[in-house]
């Protein structure tokens, strides 16, 4: 009897060590419709509780094109990692916009909300949560860095992780990310509305991006021109334009520079976020 | 007595293996004079008044050597050479590399803007002339070049008359590259004089000089230098883009300008570990 106590006990701890929560982003309902029956979740991975210090977080925002969320790799994965830092990965299953503009920010101002409100349960510090995002969920990172809300709760993130994001919509792309979120003739204002590039103001959080000089998907001049329009705003920042990769390899051990991106942003992490505060 | 000339001639030896060799680049007076005739200074590792143009060659060891060649020109804002850790410490530093590390010591302009790209030109057509002895390729000599050295390095990438001419690959770090808007005001003072046409500035300007014969570079800088804006380098590579080159770029989140191989640049370790990849991707 003793041994099958011990036996649970090991296994409860095995697996609690590694636990991850989620939840639905909407449980009584999303107030915008897409057209689909795609619902926003979050699936949480917290590191392991060092000391009585809250952690930083992180909100993630897979690639997929706005017509899939490719959160494998894009997603969990790098979620996992960060929790390996010290940092909270929360993982956004964003809905897809079916042309629907709304819809995947409605989803991550929400997701913030929830993340700043719930911080004390998940012990993070609402002052360090930072919004990542991939290609795509690059392009919502990007985006949603610079919008403003009239809820009660701040959503501004505090720092913004890009990799090989799509920034300006003045140039379709190959994926059809536009027309995902747009639709095949959006308006010039709806084009200059979701262009990154041209949202950025002072107020813009610190951001760090990782692109490919290769990169026939979204072109690395997307990274660049977010960086330019940083720098015009004197916004702190960091690039690495890596000589090939092409697209898409987030968290994925092949990719050459797979160590050196994690260890750039690794230290950038340090310098940023995991200072120790008050 | 025979025991003491042994341990001599090993002493040379040893010293000799990595040793380097100094030449003047020019064999009379250069073709065009920057009027400076003050005796040459070197304070502290940084130069000023270079009255005799000259390189210093590191070369790798044989068993090493990868038939690559750097020419560096170091930075100084167009006014002086910081030659040692803009120059020979980069050198060495290829040379541990396999790789041959050039110092070129060049002339000021002292708004004779012609001035250093002659003694560039010079040096490329010395380095080719040699490359069968030194057993270095013909289509591996590169050039890099720091800050106002950058501004020297882009402008040979841009402004090569002839294939010989053409560095094959280009190593900027914290560049000056344009003399419009965002130049680096002093380095632009020190090469055009103080009210240089529009035409003189859009010709020295290096972003508006790439076009498809330009060769693939690597930009290394920091995102928070006040003394040269990342809007250089950011001009240069997107310039690039537009011409389908190759290039790379790292604009690291802190140290400011200027740090070269000083080890207490933060990133120093990963920026030389970035460039060494850079330098076996070139199809190497």
């Amino acid at each position: 009897m003793k041994k099958f106590i011990v036996f649970i006990l090991v296994v409860f701890v095995s697996v609690s060590v590694h636990s991850q929560d989620s939840l639905k982003v909407w449980p009584n309902g999303a107030p915008s419709d897409n057209g689909l029956t795609d619902e926003a979740e979050l699936f949480i991975y917290l590191p392991e509780k060092k000391d009585s210090q809250k952690t930083p977080a992180v909100l993630i925002c897979p690639g997929g094109g706005y017509a899939g969320v490719s959160a494998v790799y894009e997603g969990h994965a790098f979620a996992k990692w960060l929790a390996t830092q010290g940092v909270a990965g929360i993982v956004l299953k964003y809905r897809l916009p079916n042309q629907h503009k709304e819809v995947p920010f409605d989803d991550a101002l929400e997701a913030m909300s929830i993340i700043r409100s719930d911080s004390d349960e998940w012990h993070i510090d609402a002052n360090r949560v930072g919004i990542a995002g991939f290609s795509a969920g690059g392009h919502l990172a990007a985006v949603f860095s610079n919008l403003n809300s009239n809820r009660d709760i701040n959503i501004r993130p505090d720092f913004a992780i890009l990799f090989y994001p799509v920034i300006s919509f003045e140039k379709v792309t190959k994926g059809g990310t536009r027309t995902n979120l747009l639709g095949k003739t959006p308006s010039a204002n709806e084009i200059y509305s979701f262009s990154a590039d041209r949202l950025v103001t002072k107020n813009t959080p610190p951001t760090i991006i990782f692109v490919s000089d290769n990169d026939s998907s979204v072109p690395s001049t997307h990274s660049v021109m977010y960086y330019d329009a940083l720098k015009e705003n004197d916004v702190p920042a960091a690039l690495y334009v890596f000589p090939e990769g092409e697209h898409g390899w987030g968290m994925i051990k092949s990719f050459k520079y797979y160590d050196e991106s994690l260890s750039l942003l690794k230290m950038w992490l340090n310098t940023t976020v995991l200072t120790s505060y008050n | 007595m025979k025991n003491l000339f042994l341990i001599l001639f090993f002493l040379l030896s040893a010293i000799g293996m990595n040793a380097q060799t100094v030449v003047k680049l020019w064999e009379t007076t250069p073709p065009t004079s920057n009027g400076l005739s003050e005796t040459e200074l070197n304070e502290d590792g940084r130069i000023s008044n270079v009255s005799v143009p000259e390189l210093t060659v590191y070369l790798p060891d044989s068993t090493v050597n990868r038939g690559i060649a750097v020419i560096i020109c170091p930075g100084g804002g167009y006014t002086r050479l910081a030659i040692d850790h803009e120059g020979h410490d980069f050198a060495k530093w290829l040379q541990s590399q396999g790789i041959a590390g050039i110092v070129l010591k060049y002339r000021m302009p002292n708004k004779v803007k012609q001035v250093p790209l002659e003694d560039f030109n010079q040096a490329i057509t010395y380095v080719r002339s040699k490359a069968p002895l030194w057993k270095i390729s013909n289509d591996k000599i590169g050039i890099a070049g720091f800050s106002a050295g950058g501004h020297l390095a882009s402008t040979a990438s841009t402004h090569f008359s002839s294939k010989e001419l053409r560095p094959d690959f280009s190593i900027l770090f914290y560049p000056v590259i344009t003399m419009g808007d965002f130049t680096h005001e002093g380095s632009r003072n020190n090469l055009l004089g103080d009210t240089p046409t529009a035409s003189e500035t859009m010709y020295y300007s290096n972003e508006r000089q790439v076009n498809e014969f330009t060769p693939p570079a690597i930009l290394l800088l920091s995102d928070d230098d006040t003394a040269v804006p990342p809007k250089n380098s950011v001009a240069y590579y997107t310039a690039l883009k537009e011409n389908k080159i190759p290039a790379t770029m790292y604009i690291f989140p802190s140290g400011g300008h200027g740090w070269g191989m000083r080890n207490d640049f933060e990133y120093h370790n990963e920026m030389l570990s970035l460039l060494s990849l850079w330098l076996r991707t070139l199809s190497l």
